[in-house]
């Protein structure tokens, strides 16, 4: 059996001979970026073979000794903006309730149980927990009888200590790219601190349709991409609380949101039937779960999971429309998620539509040469003064670009005539940011991403009867959506021209929807009320989608587009 | 032969209303349909074709070509129909199962269309026994598959191994194309030939019958 050597940690794996070195990699925890899933076309998983040169591990297959070096990524530090809800004003009602009791203690002449007495505090209360049964009696008689109820709603989910002041609750979105977690104080309402990391089901592939693969062409592979989820979910929760003092057991809430894929993954129920038409998802109700059940004995906390509007629209865009109050708000509003896919909302008079686009993975970096997500190292603003000046997330030396430097770089390629209005080159074949360049295929990659997602908004617009003139808002969330250039925006075409004034960028809204949920109980109803009213609508079935697709795939307003006559 | 060359520019700039007139001047000045239609329409196409395989210019352009060409087709048609009925082969083509991308199929299938094939286009979504179903009505020379997803690829082999099961396999060359799809993809599967873009796909069709 080979050995393989990797470097720099100098770690040392006897492998299998024949095995492929991407899968030796991912066994061995060892990170490594796969966007495509090992199908050989993404080329993030280089690696340096010493004596042989760079190669793609997902094409190499270990035949002899290696001694290999991992080509350097940067850490976890993703930046995601600051929320903007935060200034919103909305009533603290949160899931989790404290309820100070003192009991009669016991006597001849009151022997009622121990449940009795506690079930006696307060109306409708009731226990199902068996574990907190068992608690019980020691509970009381240390305490003196004294202590408080920790309630979710009516449901009795701990006793704990006089003492105990506060509670604290979890918000976690798991995005196909990136995992956020926020903890909360749910006893005043304060985000105290956030935490995001890649998802580790990276390697598996960059989108939602290869990790199905995975699953489908796996027997163990649905396990297997829960278990590394799961795993990386608790070191988030267990960074948040360490991090900020927080005893694990004070946790009593977490939320879940994340599109329909991710949220399958999660509960380990298989997505695979969302990849094929019909589409069809195993569930779309919210659920309600201990979280022993997911997390094992780790803390007790209910778990929330929002409830999912179609296959491809999922709890991340329920949460987005809480966020951004979309059931209250009057007029005709957007939502647009950009992310790994694109979630378009429509609200128009009473009637909400949805859909996804499968905008594809371009805005967050890969199908492009040099792409990378929004975090250290991503250049996410190219503009011109005097010269073509950009600015690097973190303040360093360029290592990629991200959606919204691949923006505004094709904006600026289209002022200074280096690509026209067909997307093509007219000046040389690249176009240089410092080390990173643009090519044609790239400009290409983002032509369908774009076109996709105007094509998404047309397609509602159309379904409620009105035109890009009737829009009082768009709300742009997603990380692509926190650095979005709003002009540039428009001039691609990705965003229709309206005042730029109507655009807001709104950061992550999954996240934002999943807070707010700890903070205000009621919330969920509306949750539920957002799944059930929601018209979803099919675009990969939509023959209006297809021609809006070619039509909106080049640059500049629709009114100019060159080809507008001969398309419709 | 001025009008040929105007015919394959009207082609070439996608000008779908001037190329009617251009068809019906090339007829009264006496030109074959054949012609009109090879040396015309389709050599405006194989510019389109180059050009996009070189990168200069996308799917638009290729499609708003593809849609001039048919006009062209369709008014040169019924006369190739009357005077010769020449038809190099007959192709069915489809989507697979679960999938509902229909773009570069119906863009195939025009290209091919304007090279001279007589297509039966089962849509988007189709389950092997309606591949199955239209090789027995149809005999066709061809069929042609389509798949932009990864997980809907797997389809396309079990569509031949149904019609391998049906004892139709060797009475016609099967052909895979789309995004995720390669040529070895193909080769593994047991498919005939495999096609990058629509204008390879013509050529391999050709390839494959020995036609040119």
């Amino acid at each position: 059996m080979p050995y393989v050597r990797i470097l720099p940690e100098n770690k040392i794996i006897k492998v299998i001979k024949g095995k492929r070195l991407l899968d030796i990699l991912i066994e061995n925890n060892i990170k490594i970026p796969s966007y495509c899933g090992g199908a050989g076309w993404c080329g993030k998983c280089k690696v340096k073979i010493l004596d042989k040169g760079i190669s793609l591990a997902c094409q190499t297959y270990v035949e002899e000794d290696l001694t290999i070096k991992l080509l350097k990524e940067e850490g976890t530090d993703i930046n995601i903006q600051k929320d903007f809800w935060e200034n919103s004003n909305f009533i603290l009602s949160p899931v989790i309730t404290l309820q100070a009791f003192s009991l009669e203690i016991p006597s001849l002449s009151d022997s009622r149980s121990d449940l009795e007495r506690i079930l006696a505090i307060k109306e409708n209360i009731y226990l199902r927990d068996i574990f907190v049964l068992r608690k019980l009696p020691i509970f009381l008689r240390k305490n003196n009888y004294k202590g408080k109820l920790v309630l979710f709603e009516n449901e009795i989910i701990d006793v704990r200590e006089e003492e105990l002041k506060r509670v604290y609750g979890i918000a976690l979105d798991i995005g196909t790219t990136t995992l956020v977690g926020h903890i909360l104080d749910l006893t005043d309402g304060s985000d105290i601190d956030s935490y995001s990391t890649e998802n580790p089901q990276l390697p598996y592939g960059a989108d939602i349709i290869s990790r199905i693969n995975f699953i489908i062409h796996n027997p163990d592979g649905l396990q297997i991409l829960r278990d590394r989820l799961i795993k990386t979910l608790i070191e988030i929760i267990q960074n948040l609380c360490k991090k900020n003092n927080i005893n694990l057991n004070d946790v009593y809430a977490l939320s879940i949101t994340g599109n329909s894929v991710m949220t399958h993954i999660f509960l380990g129920v298989t997505p695979e039937n969302i990849a094929f038409s019909p589409f069809v998802p195993v569930f779309r109700n919210m659920m309600i779960l201990d979280s022993r059940d997911i997390f094992g004995n780790l803390f007790n906390a209910k778990v929330y999971v929002f409830p999912l509007i179609s296959g491809y629209v999922g709890g991340d865009v329920v949460a987005g429309i809480i966020a951004t109050n979309l059931l209250n708000e009057k007029g005709n509003i957007m939502l647009i998620d950009i992310g790994t896919n694109g979630e378009i909302v429509l609200k128009s008079k009473d009637a909400l539509f949805a859909c996804a686009t499968a905008a594809g993975p371009a805005f967050e970096g890969s199908n492009i040469s040099h792409g990378m997500i929004a975090k250290n190292g991503a250049i996410c603003h190219v503009w011109l003064e005097g010269t073509v000046k950009f600015e690097v997330i973190g303040n360093m030396e360029e290592k990629g670009i991200c959606g919204s430097g691949l923006l505004d770089a094709i904006s600026v390629m289209l002022d200074l005539r280096i690509i026209d209005l067909t997307g093509r080159f007219i000046k040389g074949e690249e176009f240089c940011l410092g080390r990173v360049k643009i090519t044609q295929k790239d400009v290409r990659e983002f032509q369908l991403a774009k076109s996709a997602i105007r094509a998404g908004i047309e397609v509602l617009l159309n379904k409620a009867d009105i035109t890009y003139k009737d829009i009082d808002k768009i709300y742009v969330s997603g990380s692509f959506g926190s650095y979005l250039n709003k002009k540039n925006a428009i001039k691609t075409g990705l965003l229709p021209n309206i005042p730029l004034e109507k655009i807001i960028l709104v950061g992550n809204s999954a996240i934002g929807g999943a807070k707010m949920i700890l903070l205000n109980r009621f919330l969920m109803k509306d949750a539920e009320k957002i799944k059930e009213e929601v018209n979803y609508v099919d675009l990969s079935s939509d023959k209006k989608f297809q021609e809006k697709f070619i039509k909106y795939m080049y640059f500049g307003e629709e009114d100019q587009c060159l080809m507008k006559e001969n398309i419709d | 032969m001025e009008i040929l060359k105007e015919v394959a520019n009207a082609v070439i700039f996608g000008d779908r209303k001037g190329i009617q007139e251009l068809v019906e001047k090339a007829l009264n000045e006496g030109i074959s349909p054949e012609d009109i239609i090879n040396k015309g329409l389709l050599s405006g196409m194989s510019v389109i074709g180059e050009r996009f395989k070189k990168n200069e210019i996308f799917v638009p352009e290729v499609l708003v070509s593809a849609r001039a060409m048919q006009k062209g087709m369709e008014i040169l048609k019924p006369l190739i129909a009357k005077s010769l009925g020449i038809i190099k082969g007959k192709i069915v083509i489809g989507t697979v199962k679960g999938d509902l991308h229909d773009i570069g199929k119906n863009l195939v299938a025009m290209m091919l269309e304007g090279a001279g094939y007589q297509i039966i286009d089962l849509g988007i979504d189709v389950p092997p026994e309606r591949f199955v179903q239209a090789i027995k009505e149809n005999r066709p020379d061809v069929v042609g598959m389509s798949a932009l997803l990864t997980t809907t690829m797997p389809q396309m082999k079990v569509t031949i191994d149904v019609i391998e099961k049906e004892g139709l396999r060797d009475k016609v060359k099967i052909i895979v194309g789309g995004a995720p799809v390669t040529e070895e993809f193909a080769k593994e599967i047991g498919a005939d030939g495999y096609a990058e873009d629509a204008y390879s796909a013509v050529e391999l069709v050709n390839r494959l019958l020995k036609v040119s």
